[in-house]
């Protein structure tokens, strides 16, 4: 072990731990935006249950609410990391299904980048 | 050194890489990065580098991410693969010529950008900057078993020193 090895691990870690636990302690989020293919196309509160299912030309996805988490249910993309990943409910937190290019964000309620009309 | 020992001993190293690339396979995903490992193959890949050259490197890597994308992989999977473990490699080689880090130095800058480069191809696909939230806990993730790995390869290296003399 050299010197620069200690300096690259210590700048690393003093950098990412605290940004690691600010993020884990980020709180419930309110709503889920599906995305696909870069664009919003639905975004579903999580206050309310609910199932989703997006279809593209590449696949579908079923997205489903359930007391105040949100998981991808079903999909037919080939490997089901999507449908893996299970619930999530914290603020930023995502799921992705690359294949057919589609995305899951929780955000809290108040952060309206656009207008939800209910 | 004969050209035989050398076949046997990167034929080794490619085995090794290929049961290390399949028991990460069982374990469950932590993350939403389809093909996001924490690497422990890299050590057999960075052993190749330290003892035999880029070359030989890059076949053992290559030899390892296609037979692991035919055997228990997708077509997603190799191109994930392939991307991480082309910025890995290209890294490793470039801060091992620095001669400033012991490998365990070069190990982690090939695991973080081995992580990039897969974040990178993810961001470019979804056209969304989401999954970022993510990154500083695979960072971790990554840095910690790159550091592992090099840890092995420093210790092995020596060990196998008389492969570099023959």
């Amino acid at each position: 072990m050299k010197k620069y090895d200690i300096i690259l691990l210590a700048v690393i870690i003093t950098v990412l731990l605290p940004l690691a636990i600010v993020l884990l302690n980020s709180g419930k989020g309110g709503k889920a935006i599906v995305k696909s293919d870069g664009k919003v196309i639905k975004t579903l509160s999580l206050d309310k249950d609910s199932v989703y299912t997006y279809q593209s030309d590449k696949g579908f996805n079923t997205v489903e609410v359930k007391d105040g988490k949100v998981r991808v249910l079903e999909a037919d993309c080939p490997n089901k990391d999507c449908v893996n990943k299970g619930y999530i409910n914290k603020n930023n937190e995502s799921v992705i299904c690359l294949p057919h290019r589609f995305e899951v964000i929780v955000k809290s309620s108040d952060e309206d980048y656009d207008i939800i009309v209910q | 050194m004969k050209k035989t020992v050398k076949i046997t001993f990167l034929g080794l190293f490619t085995a090794v890489a290929l049961v290390l690339s399949f028991l990460e396979t069982l374990i469950p995903n932590m993350v939403p990065i389809p093909g996001f490992k924490l690497g422990l193959a890299n050590f057999a890949v960075l052993l190749a580098l330290y003892l035999f050259g880029l070359k030989e490197a890059v076949i053992v890597d290559l030899c390892r991410i296609i037979l692991a994308a035919l055997l228990f992989g997708s077509f997603f999977s190799f191109w994930y693969a392939l991307t991480g473990a082309a910025f890995a490699l290209l890294v490793e080689f470039i801060i091992k010529k620095t001669d400033k880090f012991s490998p365990i130095g070069v190990s982690v800058f090939g695991a973080i950008f081995h992580n990039l480069g897969q974040f990178l191809v993810a961001v470019i696909i979804l056209k969304s900057l989401g999954i970022l939230y993510y990154l500083p806990f695979t960072l971790l993730f990554c840095v910690l078993s790159g550091a592992l790995n090099g840890y092995l390869v420093l210790i092995l290296k020596d060990r196998l020193k008389f492969l570099k003399k023959e």
